[in-house]
């Protein structure tokens, strides 16, 4: 355990010394809304019923990007090297990977939804909605990124390559999610849509993680 | 099993992809210019769809094959994978670009067909809608073998690709039907096989016979392509570097 | 029976489905055998 929160607190230093770096998805996630803003006329009544879909585009391509860099790092200055010669199971390497990531770049984004409703004069039903969607689905959406951004370590054009990758396996996730937003007016949390989303990320977890585990042995192999 | 470890040492595959791929090549070119001609010419046109029917003989055995390709894909890593068998690889690689060609005509009838009984030539329905994905799932796994010039990684990898997105098929078909119910689009009718009549049943058989075949040829020869490829790389260094001097 | 069919109003899309099929097929084809020639030799 403390092995594994020893990565987590590494990963979250070497983040916050980098000069603002794990920020620019947020970034992205702001540039990206309001350029959608303004690209649909900047009018609320039109906004209104497009910006669950919007922010939960921006939530995925803000994340998309942030894998190509979660595991090159590493295989780049030997850290995975060490890893897989020490005593630690590479699969607790990644899960402290993977909750690292988690805090350092869906978290962010879950804090800044309430400034997203604002951009889109959303009604506080449709925030919850979208906030307990990207909670539920955040461990499948940081799974799946995690194994595409281990399987494309020193690839040639590994950033579009990983969209490529990971967009077949978030499109479950994306029509549940955006269903999910719109009956939790009615059914609340016990939408099915959120047991659903749910059951997505226990299965992406289960097979994220040992698949993520693989494809980082075939660096170091 | 006792065939796939028979044929899992790469003299015998040789020896049997020789004598099989000639004979699938023959079997689906016969098939497929039966299967147009009794589509085209010899098959009467249906009492709902009329001659709009015919588009169902070539749109459905390639979406059938593509399927096929993508689990054949999946199957083939897997052995890869556990057993590290190369040749098992070059299998994988080799069902790609057919499958992904086969999804790719079965998208394109699909509209054509789309636009006779829809008026349009793509709706969101979730037949085409999961098609469609199936088409990205195969570009992906292509993309992992063209992004490194590591090719045993590069099959590691792709393997993993396969794999992991043979798991989410089911779930990814589930959620655009399930996706699609909410508002329904109207899906191509297509009646149940067993209850088709026997017109229409020929054809669609002949089709879907002659383009397993075809797979099946193209398959294996490029399987035999590639291991020949492999092994003169390893017997003829010299050659390259003379060519290279040449040059 | 005609010696080309004809289809009525579904003419083009029927040609056009059975012709880019058999296009692509005979593309696989003629690829496949370019490279079959190239290993026998």
């Amino acid at each position: 355990m403390s092995r594994f929160s020893g990565i987590v607190i590494r990963d979250i230093r070497i983040a916050l010394r980098s000069g603002g770096a794990w920020l620019m998805g947020l970034v992205f996630f702001a540039v990206f809304l309001s350029l959608s803003a303004i690209a649909l006329g900047g009018e609320f009544k039109t906004l209104r019923p497009l910006a669950p879909a919007l922010i939960w585009l921006a939530v995925v391509f803000s994340l998309l990007f942030s894998f190509e860099h979660l595991f090159a790092d590493d295989a780049d200055d030997g850290t995975l090297e060490h890893i897989k010669l020490s005593s630690m199971s590479m699969h607790i390497y990644v899960l402290a990977k993977i909750c690292a990531h988690w805090l350092l770049s869906i978290l962010p984004l879950i804090l800044a939804l309430p400034l997203a409703g604002l951009l889109f004069d959303l009604p506080v039903s449709l925030l919850g909605g979208l906030f307990i969607s990207i909670a539920l689905a955040s461990p499948a959406l940081v799974c799946y990124g995690a194994f595409s951004g281990a399987c494309l370590v020193g690839f040639k054009g590994g950033g579009f390559l990983l969209v490529l990758l990971t967009i077949p396996l978030v499109v479950p996730v994306l029509i549940f999610a955006l269903g999910g937003v719109i009956s939790y007016a009615d059914a609340g949390l016990l939408a099915t849509e959120f047991q659903a989303l749910l059951g997505i990320s226990l299965i992406a977890t289960a097979v994220g993680i040992p698949a993520t585990t693989a494809a980082l042995n075939t660096i170091t192999e | 099993m006792g065939m796939i470890s028979f044929l899992a040492n790469p003299l015998r595959f040789k020896k049997f992809a020789r004598i099989a791929a000639p004979i699938f090549g023959v079997l689906a070119l016969v098939l497929i210019i039966a299967g147009i001609w009794v589509g085209l010419w010899r098959s009467p046109e249906d009492q709902l769809q009329g001659h709009s029917v015919r588009i169902m003989y070539v749109h459905v055995p390639a979406v059938w094959i593509g399927m096929m390709a993508y689990a054949a894909m999946a199957l083939a890593s897997l052995f890869a994978y556990i057993w590290r068998h190369t040749l098992a690889d070059e299998l994988a690689r080799a069902c790609a670009l057919p499958g992904a060609a086969f999804t790719a005509l079965g998208l394109l009838s699909g509209a054509l067909w789309g636009k006779t009984s829809w008026g349009t030539f793509w709706q969101w329905d979730g037949r085409m809608t999961s098609t469609l994905i199936l088409l990205f799932l195969f570009i992906g796994y292509m993309a992992v073998w063209a992004g490194t010039t590591d090719k045993r990684r590069a099959a590691r990898i792709a393997g993993l690709v396969a794999m992991v997105g043979s798991i989410n098929l089911p779930i990814i078909k589930f959620s655009v039907d399930w996706w699609n119910t909410l508002h329904q689009t109207s899906s191509v009718s297509m009646p149940d096989a067993p209850g088709l009549p026997p017109s229409i049943l020929l054809p669609l058989m002949l089709m879907t016979f002659g383009y397993s075949f075809f797979f099946g040829w193209l398959v294996l020869s490029r399987v035999l392509n590639s291991i020949s490829k492999a092994s003169d790389r390893r017997q003829r260094p010299a050659a390259a570097s003379t060519t290279m001097e040449t040059l | 029976m005609d010696i080309i069919p004809d289809f009525g109003k579904y003419s083009l899309y029927i040609w056009l489905s059975y012709g880019v099929s058999v296009a692509v097929l005979l593309g696989f084809t003629v690829y496949t055998f370019v490279q079959n020639a190239r290993r026998k030799k």
